[in-house]
C-alpha cells in the first residue's frame, strides 16, 4: 500500500509583530516568526504512521511519503519525518503558493499520479490564506473520492474504516481505495517524536526536491482587522467590588430580584 | 500531634478561614512544575506527599506565632508563595504544614527619592511591575515565572530575570528584608545602599529556599522605566563556542545589553521552529536604560559583531521583538499536556561556569546525553545570563516516556540531570544557576560546595535547630 | 442579478437561511431573482426569506456529491445565475469548491460578507481581512456562524418545483454506520455565551465555569487551546477554526484573545473580559474589562447568585 500525506510548515501567527500585521502585504517579511507543522497536517501524518504500524504487524508492506509545497522546508522537519518512518519527503519548491490553490492542487495531483498512491491524506487548512480548497481541488484533479473532516482512519480487512464528521453527524464508513481523506478535528492531535539517534541517522537522507511554477489566481487586498470596541476597565479595588458590578451586567432579563 | 488538633491550634492563630485542609487545596499547593511531575499529572498521577493542611497567615505577627507553634511541636513546614517551583522545592513532608504567604500581598511603600519599593512576600511580581510601570519605574526583574512568582519566593530562590545582564539577579536588586526564624523570632535587615558591618546577613535568606527562615517582606531597587528607548538586534552565528566567545568579548569590553541570549542550533529548531538560518546559533540582544547609553551599547555591539571575524548573518530587530512578545507564554501553559501529547517529558536544567569551561561543559553534555539516554528526542541549550567571569547554559531537553509506566519518567529524568550536573561539576561549574537546589539537586550539593558545605549545616543548626523548615532542600539528610 | 442559494440536506434550515440572507442582503436589489436549491430535501413547510423567488428540491434522497454536482450543472444551465452561494456546512464547502472547479468559475470560500461587489473573508487566523473583487458568474460558500438568527419572511407562497436527481453509481463507500447524530450546535444562536480559555489554568476551574453558566443561563464555549487540553468538547470551540458566534452578551474567562478566537466573537453585541494579564490582546476587543483572577471571580459570582438570585 502506498500513502501520500500532504503537509505544511506554517508561521505561528501569534509570534508575528503587530506592526507587521498593520501594513501587511504578501511581501511582508515574517520569516522571523516561529514555525510549526500545521495541526491538522500533524494529525494526518500521525494517522498515516499508525496505519503503517498496523499493516506492518500483519506482514503487509506500506510506504508512507510526505509532500509539501512551498519556498523551503526546514531541515529538521525533513529529518524528523524520515526519522519517524516516512520513506520519502518531497518538497515541490515554488514561490508564493498562498494565492494559487488550483495550481497547488495541480502540482500535488501530478505527484500523486506519478506515485500511484492508494490513499492521500491531507489536513484541512491551507496556508495563511486558509481557503481550505486544495483537498477538494485535488479530488477533482485526480477524479478520486474524498471524505472531509476525517477524525480517524484504521486499516480493516476489506479496506479502510474512516471516522468522519458530516452534516448529519459522526459516521464510520468503510471505504474502498483509492481515496483522499482530509483530516479535521482529530483525537490524534500530534505527530510522534523521534529519538535523537533516529534523527541523527535520518539527517543524511536527502530531500526529494523539485522546482515547480505556479500561476496566481488573484492577489486579494489584505487588511488588518481593527477593533471597533473600546474597553472600559472595572476599577481594580477588590474582587468583591468587581463582582458587584459584574453581577449587575450579567443579570438575567426578567429576573426577579 | 493529631491532625485535627493541629488544625484546631492553627485555626486559633490565624482564623479558621485561613487554614485549609481540603484535598484540592492541599494538592494544588503541593504542585511543582518539574518535567516529570507535569508528565505524571497529565497521566492522572499525583505522587507527592500529602500535607495535613495549608496555613495562610495574614501578617508577620501571625507568621511568627504559627512558626513558634510548629517549632515547639516539631512539625515539618514547607514555606511557599507564588508556587512556580520547578525543583520540587515546595513539595511538602507527609502530614506536614504548608506555610503559604500568598495572602500577604501588598505594596507597602514606594520611595522615589531612594529608588526602592517595599512589598509583602505574597505580592505577585507581575502586579508589582505593573504598579511600578504606571509610575514610571521598573523592577528590572523578569524571570520567565513572572506571571506566577511572588516577591518572597524570588528572594528565597535567588531568582534571576531575562534582563539580568543589565540589572543583575535578585541578589543585586534586594535592598533589605524582614524574615521570621523557625522559632518565631522576627528579624529585619535595614535598607541601605551598602554597608560595611560584617557579613551581609541578607545572604542568609537569599537562596535559602525557606530552610533558614520565612521571608515576610522585601525591599527592592527600582529603575526608571523607558521601554521606548530600547535597541534590539539579532544575528545568526555558526557554532556555540563562537557564539560564547562573541558574548564574552562584548561583556569583557564592558558593555551591558540587558538581554544577551545565544540559542544553539537545536533550540533554533525546537523553540523557533527553524525560522532562522539552518546550522546556525541565534544571538538576541536588547539594550535599554538611559537613551545615550543604550545607543552607545547598541553601536558597540554592532561593531564588535562586525569586527569579530566570524561569518555572521544579520537578522535585524524583528526576532528580538517577536521573542519579547511571547517569551513568558510558557508560564500560562505550565500544566498543559503540551509535551505529553507527544509522549514526551520535557524540561530545562540550568548551570553556570567560567568562560574557560562553559563551552566544554556544553559540548560534553551534548555528546554524552544522546549516547547514554536511549529515548532522548531533543537536547538543546542557550546562554541567557552573562557576567564578566562567565555565563550560564540553560539546557532544554525532552525524552520519550510513553512506552514505560508513568513512574519511570522520574528515574529517566534524573539520568539526564545526572549527566548535566556531573559534567558541570567535573569542570568546576555550578550545578544551579537560578532555579535553586530544590529537593532534586540536593545530593550533588556536597560536591557543589566542597569544603564550605559544613557551613550550611552550622547555619541550619543556628537558625532552625529543630529542623522544621523545608526539609530536603540544599542539605543532604544525615550528613553529619 | 440572478442568485442561486444551495443548502445541503441535513443541516438546520433556520440558521442556514439566516446566514445566506445576511450575506446576500447588502447586494440584493429589487427585481433580482433568487432560486433556492435544496438537493436532498423534501418539501419543507417553512416561511422563506422574502427575496426567494422559487425553490428547486429533489425530494428526500441521499445527496452524495456524485449526484448533486450533475444536478446542479443541470439547473445552472437553465437558470444562468450570477452568484452561486453555498451554505458553508461540510458538504456545502465541498460542493462549492468542486462545482466551481468543474465549471471553471472563480470560487471564494468561507465568505462572511459581500460589500460593493467584493467578497470579504478572514485569513491568517483572522489577523487579516481578505477582500476579492467579484467577477460573475462566481461560486461562494459562507462562513459558518457569526450571523444573527432570523430574516424578513415572505408573505406569498413561493413555487416549489421538484427536480429529481439522476441516479449515479458510486461504490466508494461500502458500509456506513452513524456513530453520533448531528446535534444542534448550541453555540449557534446562543444569546448569552461564556467562554473558557486556557488562562483558567486547570480542568477544575472549567467545572466552576460550567456551574456559573448554569446559574446565569449562559451557553458554554471554549477557546481552541482550552478544548485541546481536554477541558471541553472540540465541537464547542469558539473561533475561526470552530464556531463563529453572534450573542447579545459574551463573557470570557482566561481567554487571551488570539485573532483566531476573536473572529469567533466579533459579532457579539457586548463583550466582557475577565483576565489577569493586562496586556492580553482581548482587552482591546471588548466593552468591559475586569483585571482579576478568573477563578476568584467565578467563585464570587456563583456564591452571590446562590445567595441572592435564586
Amino acid at each position: 500500500m502506498r500513502i501520500l500525506v500532504c503537509f505544511k510548515v506554517l508561521p505561528e501567527f501569534e509570534t508575528v509583530l503587530e506592526s507587521d500585521w498593520k501594513n501587511f502585504t504578501p511581501q511582508t517579511d515574517i520569516t522571523y516568526a516561529r514555525r510549526a507543522l500545521n495541526c491538522f497536517d500533524a494529525s494526518a501524518l500521525e494517522i498515516a504512521l499508525r496505519i503503517k504500524d498496523t499493516l506492518q504487524t500483519q506482514g503487509k508492506e506500506v510506504l508512507c511519503h510526505a509532500a509539501t509545497l512551498g519556498t523551503a522546508l526546514p531541515a529538521f522537519v525533513r529529518k524528523m519525518l524520515y526519522a519517524v518512518g516516512f520513506g520519502q519527503v518531497i518538497l515541490l519548491q515554488a514561490e508564493q503558493p498562498e494565492f494559487a490553490s488550483t495550481a497547488v492542487a495541480e502540482q500535488l495531483a501530478g505527484l500523486a499520479r506519478e506515485g500511484q498512491y492508494d490513499m492521500i491524506l491531507t489536513g484541512k487548512q491551507a496556508g495563511y490564506a486558509d481557503t481550505g480548497k486544495v483537498p477538494y481541488l485535488l479530488a477533482e484533479q485526480l477524479r478520486m473520492p474524498i471524505l472531509p473532516e476525517v477524525q480517524m482512519v484504521e486499516a480493516v480487512d476489506n479496506g479502510m474504516e474512516v471516522t468522519h464528521q458530516t452534516d448529519a453527524g459522526l459516521y464510520c464508513s468503510t471505504i474502498q481505495l483509492p481515496a483522499i481523506l482530509s483530516v479535521g478535528n482529530s483525537p490524534v492531535n500530534a505527530m510522534r517524536a523521534a529519538t535523537l539517534l533516529a534523527q541523527l541517522q535520518a539527517a543524511k537522507v536527502p530531500l526529494e526536491q523539485r522546482q515547480v511554477t505556479l500561476w496566481e489566481e488573484e492577489v486579494p487586498r489584505l487588511s488588518y482587522v481593527q477593533s471597533e470596541k473600546t474597553c472600559t476597565m472595572l476599577p481594580e479595588d477588590t474582587v468583591a467590588s468587581q463582582v458587584e458590578s459584574l453581577y449587575e451586567l450579567l443579570k438575567i432579563e426578567g429576573d426577579a430580584r | 500531634m493529631e491532625k485535627s488538633q493541629l488544625i484546631q491550634n492553627l485555626e486559633q492563630l490565624v482564623g479558621a478561614a485561613h487554614v485549609l485542609s481540603d484535598e484540592e487545596t492541599i494538592l494544588e499547593s503541593s504542585k511543582d512544575y518539574i518535567g516529570f511531575r507535569r508528565y505524571e499529572r497529565d497521566k492522572g498521577k499525583f505522587f507527592v506527599n500529602q500535607a495535613a493542611c495549608v496555613v495562610k497567615p495574614q501578617n508577620t505577627q501571625q507568621v511568627s506565632e504559627v512558626l513558634a507553634f510548629l517549632n515547639k511541636n516539631r512539625i515539618q513546614t514547607t514555606p511557599r508563595t507564588g508556587g512556580s517551583s520547578v525543583t520540587m522545592s515546595i513539595e511538602p513532608e507527609p502530614d506536614g504544614v504548608i506555610l503559604d504567604g500568598s495572602d500577604m500581598n501588598e505594596v507597602l511603600e514606594i520611595n522615589e527619592t531612594d529608588m526602592m519599593v517595599t512589598a509583602r512576600c505574597g505580592t505577585p511580581l507581575e502586579y508589582l511591575e505593573e504598579y511600578l510601570n504606571k509610575r514610571g519605574f521598573t523592577t528590572g526583574h523578569f524571570p520567565q515565572s513572572l506571571p506566577m512568582a511572588h516577591v518572597g519566593g524570588l528572594v528565597a530562590t535567588r531568582s534571576i530575570g531575562q534582563l539580568s545582564t543589565l540589572y543583575g539577579g535578585i541578589e543585586d536588586l534586594l535592598v533589605g528584608l524582614e524574615a521570621v526564624l523557625a522559632d518565631g523570632t522576627v528579624v529585619r535587615i535595614k535598607n541601605n545602599p551598602r554597608r560595611s558591618v560584617g557579613p551581609d546577613l541578607r545572604h542568609l535568606f537569599l537562596g535559602s529556599e525557606g530552610m533558614l527562615g520565612f521571608i515576610t517582606e522585601v525591599t527592592m531597587k527600582i529603575f526608571p522605566y523607558k521601554p521606548e528607548d530600547r535597541w534590539m538586534h539579532a544575528y545568526a552565528i555558526r557554532g556555540m563556542q563562537n557564539g560564547l566567545d562573541l558574548i564574552r568579548s562584548i561583556i569583557v569590553q564592558g558593555y551591558r545589553p540587558a538581554v544577551v541570549r545565544l540559542h544553539d542550533e537545536a533550540e533554533v529548531e525546537s523553540l523557533f521552529g527553524g525560522a532562522y538560518p539552518e546550522e546556525h546559533c541565534l544571538l538576541l540582544f536588547l539594550a535599554e536604560g538611559p537613551k545615550l547609553l543604550t545607543e552607545a551599547t547598541g553601536k558597540a555591539v554592532e561593531e564588535i559583531v562586525a569586527n569579530s571575524g566570524y561569518e555572521i548573518i544579520d537578522l535585524g530587530q524583528k526576532p528580538v521583538e517577536s521573542w519579547l512578545q511571547t517569551r513568558n507564554d510558557e508560564c500560562a501553559h505550565m500544566d498543559e499536556p503540551v509535551y505529553s501529547k507527544y509522549g514526551a517529558v520535557a524540561d530545562t536544567c540550568e548551570i553556570s561556569a567560567p568562560w574557560s569551561e562553559i563551552g566544554n561543559i556544553y559540548a560534553a553534555v551534548k555528546e554524552r546525553v544522546p549516547e547514554e539516554v536511549k529515548y532522548m528526542v531533543s537536547l538543546g541549550g542557550h546562554s541567557s545570563h552573562s557576567y564578566i567571569n562567565g555565563t550560564n547554559i540553560y539546557f532544554t531537553f525532552g525524552f520519550l516516556a510513553s512506552m514505560k509506566p508513568v513512574e519511570e519518567a522520574r528515574p529517566k529524568y534524573m539520568q539526564v540531570i545526572s549527566i548535566i550536573l556531573e559534567e558541570t561539576l567535573k569542570r568546576g561549574g555550578s550545578i544551579a544557576h537560578h532555579h535553586g537546589s530544590g529537593k532534586y539537586r540536593t545530593k550533588w550539593m556536597p560536591q557543589e560546595h566542597g569544603t564550605s558545605y559544613p557551613l550550611l549545616y552550622k547555619l541550619k543548626e543556628a537558625l532552625d535547630p529543630n529542623g522544621i523548615l523545608n526539609k530536603g532542600v540544599l542539605l543532604v539528610e544525615n550528613e553529619e | 442579478m440572478k442568485w442561486l442559494w444551495v443548502i445541503p440536506p441535513q443541516v438546520e434550515l433556520d440558521p442556514a437561511l439566516a446566514t445566506l440572507w445576511q450575506i446576500t442582503a447588502s447586494q440584493h436589489q429589487m427585481g433580482d431573482t433568487l432560486t433556492l436549491g435544496m438537493p436532498g430535501w423534501g418539501k419543507a413547510t417553512r416561511r422563506l426569506p422574502a427575496a426567494v423567488t422559487q425553490v428547486l428540491y429533489t425530494g428526500d434522497a441521499p445527496a452524495s456529491t456524485d449526484k448533486v454536482l450533475p444536478w446542479l450543472r443541470q439547473q445552472i444551465n437553465i437558470l444562468r445565475p450570477d452568484v452561486l452561494l453555498f451554505y458553508g456546512s461540510v458538504s456545502g464547502q465541498e460542493w462549492a469548491v468542486r462545482f466551481a472547479a468543474r465549471s471553471r468559475f472563480p470560487c471564494y470560500t468561507q465568505v462572511s460578507a459581500l460589500e460593493a461587489g467584493r467578497a470579504i473573508r478572514s485569513c491568517c487566523s483572522s489577523y487579516l481581512q481578505w477582500e476579492s473583487r467579484l467577477t460573475y458568474p462566481c461560486v461562494l460558500s459562507t462562513a459558518r456562524g457569526g450571523f444573527q438568527l432570523g430574516y424578513p419572511q415572505c408573505t406569498d407562497a413561493v413555487p416549489w418545483t421538484k427536480v429529481p436527481m439522476l441516479s449515479v453509481q458510486s461504490n466508494f463507500i461500502r458500509a456506513q454506520t452513524q456513530l453520533e447524530a448531528a446535534v444542534k450546535n448550541p453555540l449557534e444562536g446562543a444569546k448569552r455565551l461564556v467562554v473558557a480559555g486556557r488562562g483558567l489554568g486547570k480542568r477544575e476551574s472549567c467545572e466552576k465555569l460550567r456551574q456559573f453558566a448554569q446559574l446565569y443561563q449562559f451557553t458554554v464555549g471554549y477557546s481552541r487551546p482550552a478544548a485541546t487540553n481536554g477541558w471541553g468538547p472540540l465541537e464547542s470551540v469558539v473561533g475561526q477554526s470552530g464556531t463563529l458566534t453572534a450573542p447579545e452578551l459574551c463573557i470570557t474567562f482566561g481567554v487571551s484573545g488570539a485573532a483566531a478566537f476573536l473572529a469567533g466573537v466579533k459579532q457579539a453585541k457586548q463583550i466582557i473580559v475577565v483576565n489577569t494579564d493586562p496586556d492580553a490582546p482581548i482587552f482591546r476587543h471588548c466593552d468591559i474589562g475586569v483585571l482579576a483572577d478568573a477563578e476568584a471571580v467565578l467563585d464570587a459570582l456563583i456564591s452571590k447568585r446562590k445567595k441572592e438570585g435564586m
